[in-house]
């Protein structure tokens, strides 16, 4: 007998909780459900009762907003994982959710969709065992981003000669940038017909002036202010994720794929490392000492589970999860160490960004980081996957292609 | 018995039967005869008188005739004649006479004789004449003529050959004198004798000498003569013949002498010449003999002469000479030259005469006599002698060539030929005649007069006087006008001296007036030509007139050979001078006055001209400049000033004419509610009848091209009086203004729809959420009643069977079938369907309501057009359900496309309510149908959209795009909807819009969009 899941559903009109209650009550049997009319009300219960898995806001409500009331659990309950359901299609107050929210749903929202939703972080949860982790990642507001580029982006966007093309190319040289661009951009909110993989799509389809009011208003992105020393990590890991980008894209095409799928696995192979920045975010120290060997003869990957429970990858992987990025590329960035620890092999993102990972630099060659950290090409995965045949070809590409050397 | 006295007696007796006579009876009858007798006489006596008076006049008559005939013979005879009366005074003076003496006959007239002599030969004459007085049988000169001398009228002495006849009529004694004119044949007769003397000088000193030869022609005898000729004793040459001597020398002669001595004939001058050749005792010599035959007849020999006559030979030879040289010479002179000898005949001629007088050489040969050359010629029509009688003609050129005096005279020959003949006398007594042809001179001759005709009328018809004058000043012309001014007959002033005419001193000069007489003199002589003042004086009336001379000097080689003058009366001039003189001294006071006036007045308008010039300079540099346009409009409504901004705007500044000057009208209009305004009701009039301000901040003005454009204008009037008073009319384009203003407008429209939409959205979205989620809890709950009412019935089923339960289950069957739960079984599931389909359309309006509202974004992003086509669609479904079906033929992999999503959302709008419009008025059957299709193109995606109505026609294919054009009803449309589509999908994103047929006629509008447009920001217009 497995734990209920307790859910909490927060909504000001009464007959919404009713009927969310009458069209949930055949989950009984898995979920603790609780049904408050308002934030205070809600926050007072998770006070008296603090474990909640995940709550259900509406946006609009009266004194307390959805926003307002899931920044506060943000705070109390990091690990708690935070929905909105509105119907409010004001850009302002859907803007203000980026933050707080972890999922963004739309009313009316079918019983299907809000099962599927609340039961994604659910399995993710099985990926992390580690709750101190798990506690980590939810309670993330956002992500470091480059200082330099940060001020970059911030010129840019306050230029009037701004474009999109020059806004998606600062967006393109960040990693934390990309990823929470990709996330808003792919949520409920834009309804996009197809998922976005690229920033310059991000930036055409949600329009400059969004990309400027969640960069200058919301205030999405976080420059790094952390120690000095920490600094190089970062830009190395950005010039890695570039370079290992570039090839995953090329790797892609050479295998036939459609230039959305090449997108994909460039935008899988730029969040690849994202794990690593979480990690460094959030434990700088710690995490510095054990990349510059710290005593240790382990991989990095087994390094990360002995200091952390869960290695950069499922970190990463159980973020991109959180946000609501694709499951193909979560389970490429989850397995690209290890593919054939994934269940199947017919994941192109993964396939293309092992070979990227396994061709391209080494993570050591871009970052000052002495742990063993090179990844190895599982050929018995290739060959699962019927790509064995292309890894000559491969190698030309990444030989041809120099690593971002920025 | 008188026979009538016997027959009266016989009638007196009858009746008396005795034959008795009445005595009565018969002295009636005689009385009777008598008073008969007495008026024969009378009637006898006045016909003798009549006839006595007839005679009387014939006689006078055929006196007069006679006198007539004798003058007229007297003067056409070619000698001079002179009739002298009894006591030596002239009576009679022929023409010739006249030409002889140089007197006109009406000076001698009555004169005495003498006069007609030199002085001594006249005192003789008169003494003569006073002794013959006495003695009327005083012996006159002989009818043979005598030579004696004549005096001429200028007093010269020259030869006469005189006859004198005397007449006696009665008591009347008359002499006839014919003189002639002998100098010429007494100057010949001179040189005669002179000739003659020297001839005999010659004879004298020339020698022959005799000669005789035998029958064997040898010389037997030379006289000695012959030695001083040949320069040989006699004896040498004797026993020679003549042929050796030198005959032989010529065969010819000697050939032709042989034949005379053959036949034994006489001889003369046989001539040849002796001695050696070229040699200075060569000698011609002459023979001539006749021979000598003895009694018997027998030859003997010839005796003849010779003479030595080389000297005549050569004279000989000379004079052939001179004659072949005479002839050379005269026909080297174009002049026709013949000689006549005395008898008449021709001697020579050259060869211009004979071309003159025979061109073909027929008749004119040495000899032929003059008169005979007249005839000749005129047979071949030679002369012109116009309608006179040849032979009347003939006898006066006759006439006149006997008596050549050498004067020339002008003989007119056919084919308008004329030619100068002079015919002069020689010593014996024959003519030269001298022809020279001057028909070009006469031609010339008739031409100058003809000029001379014209310039003379011209001259006259000028209305100054005009005067030629020569070297000396003399007037040689003068014409009408001229006269007139001096009061004087032109021809009476010809000849005279000019200055000597017009001037009130005159000089009474005879020629050249000195230079310093007068300026007019001084002029004229100066040959300068200049313009003199002068006076004349009026001969008709004494009066000085003052004139004005023109004076044109005639250069001839250098030097002034005379002048015109051109006068002209200067009265008027002078008098208009004279006032001009008083008025201009008036003036100038005035002008002296009003000038230090003036020179203030101008020193303040300088200074106020500059500061105009500046400010006006200012004012155009200002008007250049600005972005507004500005019209000057006077109160016709012409532009009297445009600014560059203003020509631009009306559509006048790309050509570069001016609109200054031409009426506004033609130029633009004020676009009112109730038709475009003219100048004249447009308020631009309004502002100069009122004198008042008027400015409207949105208005529009149609320009000539039928332009609209919005303008912001204000009029303000310029000049105080109305009559002149104009207006500024500054107007601004205001059209993009009023652009922005209406897509504002729009946009905000668009932007709180969107917001009121959102809302809605939240607003229906929270009871679609509990509908759908309670629907979907009954659609649960109803499986498991359901599972629980089958197991009620189950229950019932079996319960049946137990007696306790017979009620209950009755009651449950009751309850069962009263609540018809089969029925419910089927309905309420179908009922929780369709309601759940319902509130999901109901999610799907919203939606679309979100989607069709997207906020307008500054900057392009990504849209599907199959989504927009979509929620336009549901949006408007209100519009077409009623008149069409919509069918969606859509490329499902269309690419998304940068675009303006709301404003494309607009476009779709807007024809999808076109189409459905044109579906509803077309008449068709409806539900008409509208297809909507969307592909791609290479890099564009093109939407059509089309209905099953009639199709635009043609006539306004051309303007369904134009802003402000409609078809629909006044309140339905305001034209813009199409002009606004074409506007975003052309300028906006570069795409088209087009118009085009659709199967049937009906339309097709065609969008098509770049996928990758520029994503810019739009450039602001």
């Amino acid at each position: 007998m497995t734990e209920m899941l307790r859910i909490l559903f927060v909504d000001d009109e009464p007959h919404i909780l009713k009927g969310l209650r009458r069209s949930m009550a055949g989950m009984d049997d898995e979920w603790d459900m609780t049904f408050c009319t308002s934030g205070e009300e809600a926050l007072a219960v998770m006070q008296r009762d603090a474990t909640f898995d995940v709550v259900i806001s509406d946006m609009r409500m009266p004194r307390m907003d959805g926003a307002e009331f899931l920044g506060v659990v943000r705070q109390r309950h990091p690990e708690t994982i935070r929905v909105i359901l509105s119907g409010y299609a004001e850009i302002e107050s859907v803007l203000r959710t980026v933050g707080p929210a972890h999922i963004y749903l739309a009313k009316p929202c079918s019983a299907e969709a809000l099962r599927d939703a609340i039961s994604r972080p659910i399995s993710l949860k099985r990926l992390l065992s580690t709750p101190s982790l798990r506690s980590v990642l939810a309670g993330l507001s956002n992500l470091p981003s480059l200082p330099g580029l940060f001020l970059q982006l911030d010129q840019e966007l306050r230029s009037p000669q701004c474009s999109a093309q020059t806004v998606a190319a600062l967006i393109d040289r960040d990693v934390a940038m990309t990823a929470e661009l990709l996330r808003l951009t792919n949520s409920a909110y834009f309804s996009v017909a197809s998922p976005v993989t690229s920033t310059l799509q991000v930036v055409r389809t949600i329009g400059l002036e969004t990309v400027q009011a969640l960069v200058l208003q919301i205030g999405i992105f976080r420059q790094f202010a952390g120690s000095a020393s920490v600094g190089p990590i970062l830009q190395g890991l950005t010039d890695y994720s570039l370079a290992i980008a570039n090839l995953a894209e090329a790797i892609s095409v050479s295998m036939g794929t459609d230039q959305s799928k090449a997108k994909a696995a460039h935008c899988a192979a730029m969040l690849s490392r994202i794990g690593i920045l979480v990690l460094l975010d959030a434990y700088p120290e710690v995490y510095a000492r054990l990349l510059s060997g710290g005593g240790t003869a382990l991989p990095l990957h087994q390094a990360e589970e002995e200091a952390f429970g869960a290695s950069h990858a499922l970190v990463g992987a159980y973020l991109l999860g959180l946000w609501g990025f694709a499951p193909p590329l979560v389970e490429a960035v989850a397995f690209a160490g290890t593919p054939s620890a994934c269940p199947g092999h017919d994941n192109d993102t993964l396939t293309a960004l092992h070979a990227a990972m396994g061709l391209g630099p080494a993570l050591s060659a871009l970052m000052p980081v002495e742990i063993q950290s090179a990844t190895a090409l599982d050929m018995a995965y290739l060959i699962e996957a019927r790509r064995d045949g292309q890894v000559m070809l491969w190698r030309r590409l990444a030989a041809n292609s120099p690593g971002e050397t920025r | 018995m008188h026979k009538l006295l016997a027959r009266q007696l016989r009638k007196a007796a009858e009746g008396s039967p005795d034959g008795t006579v009445d005595l009565a009876r018969l002295v009636a009858m005689v009385d009777l005869a008598y008073d008969e007798s007495d008026r024969e006489r009378r009637l006898k006596d006045r016909a003798l008188d009549v006839m006595q008076a007839e005679v009387d006049q014939l006689s006078q008559r055929v006196a007069e005739q006679a006198e007539a005939r004798f003058n007229l013979l007297m003067d056409n005879v070619g000698e001079a004649v002179i009739v002298i009366g009894a006591r030596g005074h002239i009576e009679g003076f022929n023409r010739e006479a006249e030409k002889i003496f140089g007197y006109v006959a009406a000076e001698v007239m009555g004169r005495n004789i003498s006069c007609l002599m030199p002085s001594d030969l006249a005192a003789v004459h008169d003494a003569f004449l006073a002794g013959s007085k006495k003695d009327s049988n005083t012996r006159v000169l002989g009818q043979g003529g005598r030579e004696l001398l004549g005096a001429r009228k200028g007093g010269e002495i020259f030869p006469v050959e005189i006859a004198i006849g005397e007449v006696s009529t009665g008591s009347h004694r008359q002499f006839i004198g014919v003189v002639r004119d002998i100098t010429l044949r007494k100057q010949a007769e001179i040189e005669l004798r002179e000739s003659e003397s020297r001839f005999r000088d010659l004879a004298g000193s020339a020698s022959d000498w005799f000669w005789e030869s035998d029958a064997d022609h040898r010389l037997t005898f030379v006289s000695d003569r012959i030695g001083s000729v040949l320069g040989v004793k006699p004896v040498a040459i004797l026993g020679h013949t003549w042929f050796e001597i030198g005959l032989d020398d010529h065969p010819e002669r000697a050939a032709a002498h042989w034949n005379d001595l053959r036949s034994h004939a006489s001889f003369r001058d046989l001539v040849f010449t002796v001695g050696p050749p070229d040699g200075k005792d060569r000698k011609v010599i002459r023979l001539s003999a006749i021979p000598m035959f003895s009694h018997d007849g027998a030859f003997l020999g010839y005796r003849g002469v010779g003479a030595d006559i080389t000297r005549e030979a050569a004279a000989v030879e000379r004079a052939i000479q001179a004659r072949e040289q005479l002839r050379d010479a005269i026909d080297s002179i174009t002049d026709a030259i013949a000689v006549y000898d005395s008898s008449e005949k021709l001697v020579i001629c050259n060869q211009a005469y004979a071309d003159t007088l025979d061109r073909s050489h027929e008749f004119l040969f040495p000899g032929i006599s003059f008169e005979q050359v007249l005839r000749n010629g005129h047979q071949r029509r030679f002369f012109d002698i116009g309608n006179q009688d040849f032979d009347e003609w003939l006898v006066g050129r006759i006439n006149r060539f006997r008596n050549a005096d050498g004067r020339s005279f002008i003989v007119k020959l056919s084919g308008d030929r004329w030619v100068q003949s002079r015919e002069c006398p020689t010593s014996g007594g024959g003519v030269v005649a001298v022809r020279t042809d001057i028909t070009d001179l006469k031609r010339r001759e008739e031409d100058l007069d003809f000029l001379r005709r014209r310039y003379e009328l011209i001259l006259d018809s000028a209305g100054e006087g005009i005067v030629g004058l020569d070297h000396c000043g003399r007037v040689t012309f003068a014409n009408r006008m001229a006269g007139e001014i001096l009061g004087r007959a032109c021809a009476e002033m010809i000849g005279q001296c000019f200055h000597c005419l017009v001037h009130p001193d005159p000089l009474r000069c005879e020629g050249p007036c000195p230079a310093s007489a007068s300026p007019v003199v001084e002029a004229y002589l100066s040959g300068i030509p200049g313009q003199v003042s002068g006076e004349v004086v009026r001969d008709s009336d004494g009066q000085t007139i003052p004139v004005d001379y023109f004076v044109a000097p005639i250069i001839d080689k250098d030097q002034p050979s005379g002048a015109v003058l051109v006068f002209r009366d200067a009265t008027l001039r002078l008098q208009f001078e004279r006032g001009q003189e008083e008025l201009q001294r008036e003036l100038s006071y005035l002008v002296a006055e009003r000038t230090r006036e003036l020179q203030r007045e101008i020193d303040t308008r300088a200074r106020t001209e500059t500061a105009l010039r500046a400010s006006r300079e200012r004012l155009k540099a200002i008007t250049d400049s600005l972005f507004e346009g500005v019209l000057v409009l006077d109160r016709e409504g012409y532009v009297s000033f445009a600014n560059p901004s203003a020509k631009q705007l009306l559509e006048c500044g790309d050509h570069g004419t001016d609109i200054e000057g031409y009426p506004l009208d033609i130029l633009m209009r004020v676009r009112a509610p109730a038709g475009d305004l003219a100048f004249k009701d447009a308020p631009f009039h309004r502002v100069i009848r009122d004198n008042a301000v008027f400015r409207d901040d949105d208005a529009a003005f149609v320009t000539a091209s039928g332009k609209v454009f919005s303008v912001a204008y204000a009029c303000s009037p310029l000049g105080e009086d109305e009559d002149k008073r104009s207006v500024i009319v500054s107007f601004r384009d205001i059209e993009a203004l009023k652009k922005a203003q209406r897509e504002s407008v729009q946009a905000s429209r668009l932007a709180s729809v969107g917001q009121l939409a959102a809302g809605i959205a939240h607003e229906i979205n929270t009871p679609i959420q509990y509908v759908g989620d309670n629907l979907r809890f009954i659609n649960d709950a109803l499986g498991k009643l359901m599972l629980a009412m089958s197991a009620g019935r189950e229950l019932a089923a079996e319960a049946v069977s137990h007696p306790d339960m017979e009620d209950a289950v009755a009651r449950f069957e009751a309850a069962f079938r009263s609540a018809k739960v089969p029925f419910l079984l089927t309905e309420v599931p179908a009922a929780v369907a369709e309601s759940l389909d319902g509130v999901a359309q109901i999610a799907r309006i919203v939606l679309s309501m979100k989607e069709f509202s997207h906020p307008g974004t500054r900057n392009k992003t990504m849209a599907d057009m199959n989504r927009a086509l979509d929620s336009t669609l549901t949006v408007s479904r209100n519009v077409w359900k009623h008149a069409a079906e919509v069918e969606r033929d859509f490329d499902l992999s269309l690419p998304p496309i940068l675009c303006y999503a709301g404003e494309l959302n607009q476009v779709f709008l807007n024809l999808i309510v076109n189409a459905a419009h044109a579906v509803e008025s077309s008449g068709k059957s409806l539900p008409g149908r509208i297809t909507i299709s969307t592909s791609r193109h290479g890099d564009d995606v093109v939407i059509s959209i089309a209905d099953s109505g009639s199709g635009v026609p043609e006539a306004i294919r051309e303007r369904i795009f134009d802003p402000f054009f409609t078809t629909k009803e006044v309140g339905k449309g305001t034209g813009q909807g199409l002009a606004i589509c074409r506007d975003v999908v052309m300028t906006k994103h570069g795409g088209s819009l087009e118009l085009a047929d659709n199967d049937g006629g009906a339309a097709v509008f065609i969008v098509r969009l770049p996928i990758n447009g520029n994503d810019e920001p739009g450039v602001e217009e």
